[in-house]
This record gives structure tokens, C-alpha cells and sequence, in this order.
């Protein structure tokens, strides 16, 4: 795979929401780095995963906390 | 962020309580602190900087090392078993939160010398959420259960960040200086920028950890598997310079501590050989004072013996009463006008021997003339004490004259005495001051040797440095040919393909992510530079310069272009004035503030308005540029606060936007100053 066959409109949602998840843990300081590589490596998970019946509810679970939801 | 108050308790200059209420009305935003040179202006701005950061600004008639925060007056009261407290307390107003920090330092003194000790020191803070009422108390030292050590200090650092104490409480000894370093407009510019989270996204994506092996990216491709003994033998490969690269970075890390060691002490040594002019100057006045000192020596033992001698004549001073007395009694007795003066017994008897009258008159035993001589015997002396009384009296007046004499004599020696004995205590205290401050900067020979060892272990750290990072790039290089290579022998499977695919996200990520950080540190540059040009123009209204913060984030200024086919349109001014040098740092400084106020609103940007604190600005300008420049402060920052001279006072035609104005005044009498609130 290479970046043109990247989907544009999905990059875009992804970058916005890493940008975002950033954005509020130097508010909130509640992650670390090593946290918040696990977080953006989930995140990426998420979006490129071909099988959507994988189950990442718990990760989510997590990301949404920080997102503070 | 403004500050509300400023107190200060025997702070420095500042003898007892001090108080600075600061102008937080945004129509008339400045407040103004007018007084004469050496009157305790930059006092002010000193006890800013101790009571934010437990520091001093070192100035050129002071080093910190020998400057006491506790006011030398109280410190000459205070006996050997006295303690004294220096207070500095700021109150400070951000986002509904009313701040108010309390440094506080205890002082006991070398008695008799005039050397303060302090004792013990506190930092605490109080912040009171305006709406909601509650007050919350933070000690520096840490709670009970020793946490939040520290916790003022971190406070401090987000509300005023030290980076950039440099700009918003910039004292008047730097105005000119030239050691406004690349490094600290970069970090200042930073500051400004905030923590964006797109740098921190950059980071987390592909820079966290030696060669990024904690990023997203990196941990993504250690997931990826392989097999066979040329997958084993590259990855070997890959992790051996990957080693490699965190060994040489650590190296790196280990010189450049080293070597900013070396640079420290280089510096060190510099201003201390510098400082060769002032040693000179320290030895005359040594000398001077140590010739006084003898001279105070002298008069001191000259006025002890006269007041040795004067008291051996003391008798008449205790006996002056009981000679009154006598001198009365003596008054009373009747024994005048019947002698003749200086005819004693001796006279009549000659003349009855001879006789004859000294007259020519035959003195004949029993005649008339002998019995007149026989009874005039009777009242002279030593048959007749009236003379001899009468010059006692004269004896005893001049006696009683003398005690009040000495008496006067005694006491204005003493006086001199006693003023000959503090001067001499005072010259003896200023020698072991000066000689002190001439033991640390003495033996030039050795200092150089130092010097010239240390430049020479900085050069081998930079030098290791450098070899090292070649050795990164290098190895940089060789790690990517393996990790090239090592996507041929991975595993064709289905998990590797989806990690593969996770990982060209997250590189391309990172690829827009560092694009993004790189537009946008491009664009605070530009901005920033739009600023000083402006600035640059409008304070200094010059034509022919123009002044511009490099890629490079070094300040220059540059001649204007006259025409297109002009050569000089590119050209460095160089051998810049002392008025221009302030000029660039003047215009460098508010801009940056400027830019720092533009931003507050940023969701990108962490910064916020930091009040303008400007210790004697002016003192070099003209007084048309003061006018130009004080014009553009208001509109600078939130607040501005200014220290400046009488003088230049009505050249800044500031009136329109003061708030509020105080005096610093001192008595000449008076070795310390006091506040005094105009409005």
C-alpha cells in the first residue's frame, strides 16, 4: 500500500481526531507519551481495520475518556 | 494576567512597608514609577524578580553574590541575637483567579560586622477563584505529607514563564546588551507558540525516543515479522546501528553537558578578567582607605591623651563647688586697703636698721616716725595676710575658670574621639568589602591558564560532538538500508499487511503533521517580522534601516532598498550605535509581547498577555524617539508598568494613559527610600 490509495475523506477524519485527542491531553495532562502513542496507534487501528466486527470497545472506551466524553 | 500590588517589607532599599497599587484599567493601563538615578527604581524591578524566581538581576555597580535583599539601615540596628524579615508579596489577577504570592526570607547578622545571614525562606501562594469564593494555600515547601514540592515554582512557570522574564521584566542594564542570544529568541518564540498540538502530535507519530523507536511509526514496523536466516541477519544489522545511534546520542548528551559546563566557567572567567579595570580601581580605593584608616588611628590616639591630660587637671573640675564656696566666704572677710602693696617686714626692718626712710626722713627709735613703722608692721606681710588673701582669690578664680574649661575640653574630645572611631570601623569594614570583592578576582595568570584549559576541553566536547553526529548520520543511513531491505523478508502474511497499511497512515501522518508545524513556525516568523517592521518604524521613524528576525532567529538590521537596481537593498548594517543597539532590542522586546497578546485567543497557541514590567527604558534615547516609543507601550501589553527618570517623564507625554503614578523618594540624610503615591 502507498499513500495514494489512502482515502482522502478518511486520512482527514483521522488526522482532525489525533489532532483533537493532542489538543486535549495538553489540557488535561491525563496521558503520557508512551500512553498517548498506545492512543494514536489504536486510533489508526480503527480506521484501517478491513474486518469492522474487530472489537476495540475497550480502547475506545479509553479514548473517549480522554476525549473527555 | 495583571498584577494588582507590589509590597515590599525592608526590602533593599526599602525600609519598612512599601506599597505599589498598579493601574488595571484597560483605558489607562500604565502605571509609572518616576525618580532620580540611584533612588531604588530598579529596586523595584528587583524585588519583581526575587520574589518570582529568588533571584536578582545583576547590575553593573553590583554582582547578585553581593547583594543583600535585607535593607542595610535595619541590618546596622540589629543587635548579635536580632531577626529580621524581608517580605515581598505580589498580587496578581488571570482568568477569574486572584493570585497572591508571599516570598518571605529571615536574616540574623555577623554581628558586629555589617554581613546579613539569612536564615530560612518561604514561597507560598494563595489563589482565590473569583466566582466561586473558595481559597486555595499552596506551600513550596510541600503539604504535611511532603507532596507538591515545588508547587509555587511550577505555578510561577505557567502563569510567568521564566523564558520570557527576560522580556516582560527587562531592566534597564540590558538595553543595549548584545548577549540577546539566537537560543533565547528561539525558546522565547516557542513560548509564545505554545506547546501546539501538532508538535506534539509530530512527535508522538515519528520523534519520541533515539531515532523515534518509542513513535507510533516505529513501534508499528517492530510489530512486523519475518523468517529465515536473511531476515535474522538484516534485522540483526538494523538493530545493531539502532544501538548504535542511542549510544551515540547519549554521547552527545554527555558533551553537550560538558561542554556547556566549559562555557559556563569560559564565561566565568571572562567577566572576571573583564573586570580588570575595577580590580585597579578596588586597589586605590584599598589603598585610599587603609591611609584613612591610619589617619583615624592617629586621631584617635591624640584625642585619648588629650583627654588623659585634661583629666589630670581634673581635680580642679570635681573641686569647682567647694572653691565657689571658699571664693565667697573670702569676699566677706575685710582685709583690704590697709597693707601697702609690696612692703613686707623685711622693708621696715631695713629701714629702722638704717635708719632712715626711704623718704629721707631720720627714723630715731621711739620718734613718731618709728612708732608709724612698728604698727605698719602689723598689717603686712607675714604679720598681715590681706595680700596673700587676695591672691589666693585670684589663684582660686583662675582655678574655678579652668574646671568648666576642661570640662568642655573633655567632652569635645570625646566627640571627636567617638567620630574618629566609627570612621575608622567604617573604613576597616569597606576594606575587608573591597578586598574580599578583589581575593575573587585576583591572580589574572592563573584565571587565564583556566581559561584557556577550559576553551580548550570545550573545543574536544564540541569536537566529540561532531564526531558523533556524523556517526549518526552515518549509521542513520545504514539503519535505513536495512530497514529497506528488511521488507523483503518479512512474512507475506495477512497481519503484516495490515500493519504495513497502519504504518503508511501513520506516516503519512506524520508527513502532514510536520508540514502543518512547518507552516505554522513560518508563519509566526513572518508575523512576528510584520510586527518589528512596524514597530521599528513607528518608535525609531527610520527610513533608511529596517529591522528583521532571520530564519535563523537572529535579529539584523538591514538598509532600505532605495531603488530597484540598488546593490545596497541586502546589505547588514554593521557597527551599530548604542542608540540603534537599544533600538533593536527595544523594538524586539515589545514586538515579541505584541505578538504574544495577538495570540492569546490561538486554540493553537498556550500563550497569554504577559504585563510589560520596563525598568528605565529611556535613559539613552533621544527625547524625540521617547516620545515615539511610550506612545506605542500601551498598545504593547495589558498592563505596562514603567520605571524612568524625572525627566524623561514629560518627553513621554504618557499622562493620557497613566493610571496611576508614584515617586520613589530618598533623603539625602536618609540611606533609604520610600514610595510616595502620586494618583
Amino acid at each position: 500500500m502507498n499513500y495514494n490509495e489512502i482515502d482522502n475523506n478518511q486520512f482527514n477524519l483521522l488526522f482532525g481526531e489525533i489532532r483533537y485527542l493532542e489538543s486535549v491531553n495538553l489540557k488535561t495532562r491525563k496521558c503520557t507519551d508512551a500512553q498517548m502513542v498506545q492512543l494514536i496507534i489504536r486510533k489508526i487501528e480503527i480506521y484501517v481495520k478491513e474486518d469492522q466486527n474487530e472489537i476495540y470497545a475497550a480502547e475506545d472506551g479509553e479514548l473517549y475518556e480522554i476525549q473527555g466524553n | 494576567m495583571k498584577f494588582t500590588q507590589l509590597k515590599m517589607v525592608n526590602f533593599m532599599r526599602y525600609k519598612g512597608t512599601n506599597i505599589l497599587d498598579f493601574s488595571c484599567n484597560p483605558e489607562k493601563n500604565v502605571t509609572v514609577v518616576l525618580g532620580e538615578n540611584t533612588a531604588g527604581k530598579t529596586t523595584i524591578a528587583q524585588a519583581f524578580r526575587w520574589a518570582l524566581y529568588g533571584e536578582l538581576i545583576t547590575t553593573q555597580y553590583n554582582d547578585t553574590k553581593d547583594i543583600s535583599v535585607l535593607n542595610n539601615e535595619l541590618l546596622g540596628e540589629m543587635g548579635p541575637n536580632d531577626y529580621r524579615d524581608v517580605v515581598v508579596e505580589i498580587d496578581m489577577e488571570h482568568e477569574e483567579k486572584k493570585y497572591h504570592l508571599l516570598r518571605k526570607a529571615t536574616f540574623s547578622r555577623k554581628f558586629p560586622k555589617y554581613i546579613a545571614r539569612q536564615e530560612y525562606e518561604k514561597l507560598a501562594m494563595s489563589i482565590k477563584e473569583k466566582n466561586v469564593g473558595s481559597t486555595t494555600l499552596h506551600d513550596n515547601a510541600g503539604d504535611i505529607n511532603g507532596k507538591n514540592k515545588g508547587i509555587v515554582d511550577e505555578i510561577i512557570s505557567e502563569l510567568l514563564p521564566k523564558s520570557l522574564s527576560r522580556y516582560f521584566l527587562f531592566d534597564g542594564e540590558r538595553w543595549s546588551d548584545e548577549k540577546n542570544k539566537k537560543t533565547d529568541i528561539k525558546e522565547s518564540v516557542y513560548a509564545i507558540m505554545g506547546i501546539s498540538p501538532i508538535k506534539l502530535m509530530k512527535m508522538h507519530l515519528n520523534e519520541l525516543g533515539t531515532y523515534g523507536r518509542n513513535s507510533v511509526v516505529k513501534q508499528l514496523k517492530g510489530k512486523l515479522t519475518g523468517s529465515g536466516d536473511e531476515y535474522q541477519k538484516i534485522n540483526e544489522n538494523l538493530q545493531y546501528y539502532l544501538s548504535k545511534i542511542e549510544i551515540s546520542q547519549n554521547k552527545i548528551s554527555e558533551a553537550t553537558k560538558n561542554m556547556d559546563y566549559f562555557k559556563e566557567k569560559i564565561d566565568e572567567s571572562e567577566s572576571i578578567l573583564n573586570a580588570n579595570k575595577t580590580i585597579e580601581l578596588d586597589q586605590q580605593k584599598v589603598k585610599a582607605l587603609a591611609r584613612d584608616k591610619d589617619n583615624n588611628e592617629k586621631y584617635m590616639k591624640s584625642y585619648y591623651a588629650d583627654i588623659i591630660t585634661s583629666f589630670s587637671k581634673s581635680y580642679t573640675y570635681f573641686a569647682a563647688p567647694l572653691l565657689e564656696e571658699v571664693i565667697n566666704i573670702l569676699k566677706n572677710v575685710d582685709l583690704y586697703g590697709k597693707d601697702i602693696p609690696n612692703i613686707t617686714n623685711s622693708t621696715i626692718d631695713y629701714i629702722i636698721k638704717n635708719e632712715q626712710c626711704i623718704c629721707g626722713h631720720k627714723v630715731v627709735k621711739d620718734s613718731y616716725e618709728y612708732q608709724v613703722l612698728m604698727k605698719l608692721k602689723q598689717v603686712i606681710p607675714p604679720m598681715a595676710i590681706g595680700t596673700l588673701v587676695g591672691n589666693y582669690q585670684k589663684e582660686l578664680r583662675g582655678w574655678y575658670a579652668k574646671s568648666n574649661e576642661i570640662f568642655q575640653t573633655v567632652k569635645e574630645k570625646a566627640n571627636l574621639y567617638q567620630g574618629e572611631k566609627f570612621s575608622f570601623e567604617d573604613n576597616e569594614n569597606e576594606i575587608e568589602k573591597t578586598n574580599k570583592r578583589i581575593d575573587g578576582k585576583i591572580n589574572f595568570q592563573q584565571e587565564r591558564l583556566k581559561m584557556e584549559a577550559n576553551k580548550k576541553n570545550k573545543k574536544s566536547e564540541e569536537d566529540k560532538i561532531r564526531i558523533e553526529t556524523n556517526n549518526i548520520d552515518d549509521f542513520k543511513n545504514k539503519a535505513k538500508i536495512y530497514e529497506d531491505q528488511i521488507s523483503k523478508y518479512q512474512d507475506k502474511s495477512i497481519q503484516n499487511a495490515r500493519i504495513e497499511k497502519k504504518i503508511v497512515y501513520a506516516e503519512k501522518l506524520y508527513e502532514t503533521a510536520s508540514k502543518i508545524y512547518k507552516k505554522s513556525e513560518l508563519n509566526i516568523l513572518n508575523e512576528l517580522n510584520d510586527i518589528i517592521k512596524k514597530n521599528f518604524e513607528i518608535m525609531f521613524n527610520e527610513k533608511d534601516k529596517y529591522a528583521k528576525l532571520e530564519d535563523d532567529y537572529e535579529i539584523k538590521l538591514y538598509y532600505n532598498r532605495v531603488n530597484n537596481m540598488d546593490g545596497y537593498s541586502q546589505m547588514e548594517a554593521y557597527g551599530l550605535s548604542e542608540g540603534e543597539k537599544i533600538a533593536k532590542n527595544f523594538v524586539f522586546i515589545v514586538s515579541i509581547m505584541e505578538l504574544a497578546n495577538i495570540k492569546k485567543n490561538d486554540s493553537e497557541c498556550v500563550a497569554q498577555t504577559l504585563p510589560l514590567v520596563l525598568d528605565g527604558p529611556f535613559s539613552k534615547l533621544s527625547s524625540v524617539n521617547i516620545e515615539l516609543i511610550a506612545q506605542v507601550l500601551p498598545k504593547t501589553a495589558d498592563q505596562v508598568i514603567i520605571f524612568m527618570l524625572d525627566k524623561d517623564w514629560e518627553h513621554s507625554k504618557l499622562e493620557k494613559y497613566t493610571g496611576a503614578k508614584f515617586a520613589v523618594l530618598k533623603e539625602k540624610e536618609q540611606n533609604f527610600a520610600h514610595i510616595e503615591k502620586i494618583y
